[in-house]
């Protein structure tokens, strides 16, 4: 039985399959700064992954099939540069960038989507026992027992009507030295529609992502809708601070911007999709990529934010 | 003998937050990881080492009183106990020192190594 259960790992050798690489271009355009573009190339995935920046590219921008500028290489604060512009999009341009480097020549466009606005957020809370552990005294009186604490956050607001629309929801804590409690989007039937059969079957299981997630307004097109997302955590999590501000973003996002972050998501799941994939049982998730001779993403967003103090509905602080 | 065909991830490229774009604008933060998005041309890009292995078994008949049969048998699954690979696997580790760099490597995962076994069928 024991010969059964034995398994082996051996380091192979994949040299073989090592391939010339491709350029990557990575854009993420917004109307609150002025465009940038990163390029880069990709690495074997047995190399060192540093040095992959692709400085000396000719990077062409192009707003609406006109072209405006090529983009200038800056050294950042990041360790990688990016390609910058004078240029601040408004709604509704059609971006195009054009990059040729030694590895060839990529390209693609982007339009940016017309910003949502949130109209309201509302929370509430309520504490419920994890059961993990109850401390009592000698004479069998309770002294302390695990308590915890959910939010519900409803966060409401107005899809357009007559078209196809993609938006990223992400809830932070303002303050990084305070912890946000593990945030669950199962309970809202938007977020799980995007979800494979095979994800959803066991049931009650929950719909992570503290970075946010994607949905579509497939069910919903041009009504008021009011999301729903909770997160929970011990109790003591909420003790500190006499503000306990969260930041609301609701981003309105183009198609293929959508398409490449909720692949991202995909992958980060620990579901059973990715577990089969992880067994070789399925294919790996592709990365949704725009660009035409490469890979990468130019994706274009709007978003609207607002803040909320939890202390509202928390009043107790140490 | 020849290997099955897997699709591998075999090349890694950088997303937008570790290109260096901020998160009001880059609103996700995939793996926050130096290695990246995973990458793969085609489908069925990397063909798995060669399977083979050797099974051998002996049937020892038994006859017994009034037409029954004893049937001893004893075989050998995987003689020479060859682990053969099933998947590919991509092994990410930080190294201890103190550059604490990725270590990254292929590795394969090989299952059922040498398998004795032995049964008695008896026919009436």
């Amino acid at each position: 039985m024991l010969l059964l259960l034995s398994a082996c790992y051996k380091e192979i050798d994949l040299e073989d399959y090592r391939t010339s690489p491709k350029v990557v271009l990575n854009c993420a355009i917004s109307t609150d700064t002025i465009i940038m573009a990163s390029v880069s190339r990709t690495w074997f995935f047995t190399d060192n992954s540093s040095d992959v920046v692709i400085s000396d590219a000719k990077v062409e921008l192009f707003v609406n099939d006109v072209f405006r500028e090529s983009m200038v290489w800056q050294k950042g604060n990041t360790p990688n540069g990016v390609y910058v512009s004078n240029i601040i999009p408004v709604e509704g341009d059609r971006i195009k960038i054009v990059a040729t480097t030694n590895y060839g020549k990529v390209w693609a466009e982007d339009e940016i989507p017309v910003k949502v606005m949130i109209r309201n957020v509302e929370i509430s809370a309520r504490h419920f026992g994890s059961g993990t552990h109850i401390i009592v005294d000698k004479d069998g009186n309770i002294i302390e027992k695990s308590d915890n604490l959910e939010i519900k956050y409803q966060i409401s607001f107005d899809d357009k009507h007559n078209t196809n629309d993609f938006y990223f929801l992400r809830i932070e804590n303002c303050d990084k030295l305070q912890s946000l409690g593990t945030l669950d989007y199962a309970s809202d039937p938007i977020f799980l529609a995007d979800e494979s059969a095979i994800n959803t079957s066991l049931g009650g299981q929950t719909l992570p992502g503290q970075g946010g997630r994607t949905f579509t307004d497939k069910s919903i097109n041009g009504q008021s809708y009011t999301l729903t997302v909770t997160e929970s955590g011990s109790s003591y999590l909420y003790d500190y601070g006499a503000v306990l501000n969260r930041k609301i973003s609701l981003y309105s996002l183009s198609k293929p911007y959508y398409q490449y972050l909720t692949s991202i998501l995909k992958t980060n799941e620990d579901n059973a999709m990715q577990k089969l994939s992880d067994f070789g049982l399925a294919e790996p998730i592709r990365i949704f990529s725009n660009i035409q001779g490469g890979t990468g993403i130019i994706g274009a967003s709007q978003n609207d934010s607002k803040t909320i103090d939890l202390r509202k509905i928390l009043p107790d602080h140490m | 003998m020849t290997g099955n065909r897997i699709t591998l991830l075999l090349e890694n490229y950088q997303d937008l937050s570790s290109a260096g774009f901020p998160v009001n604008i880059a609103p996700n933060d995939p793996n926050g990881e130096d290695w990246g998005l995973g990458y793969y041309d085609k489908r069925n890009n990397v063909r798995l080492p060669a399977y083979h292995r050797m099974d051998i078994g002996i049937s020892i008949y038994r006859p017994k009183t009034k037409g029954r049969m004893g049937i001893w048998n004893i075989s050998v699954y995987n003689l020479y106990s060859r682990m053969n690979p099933i998947i590919i696997e991509k092994k990410i580790m930080k190294s201890m020192d103190e550059k604490q760099k990725w270590d990254t490597k292929f590795r394969t995962l090989g299952i059922l190594p040498i398998l004795p076994s032995v049964s008695y069928t008896y026919k009436f």
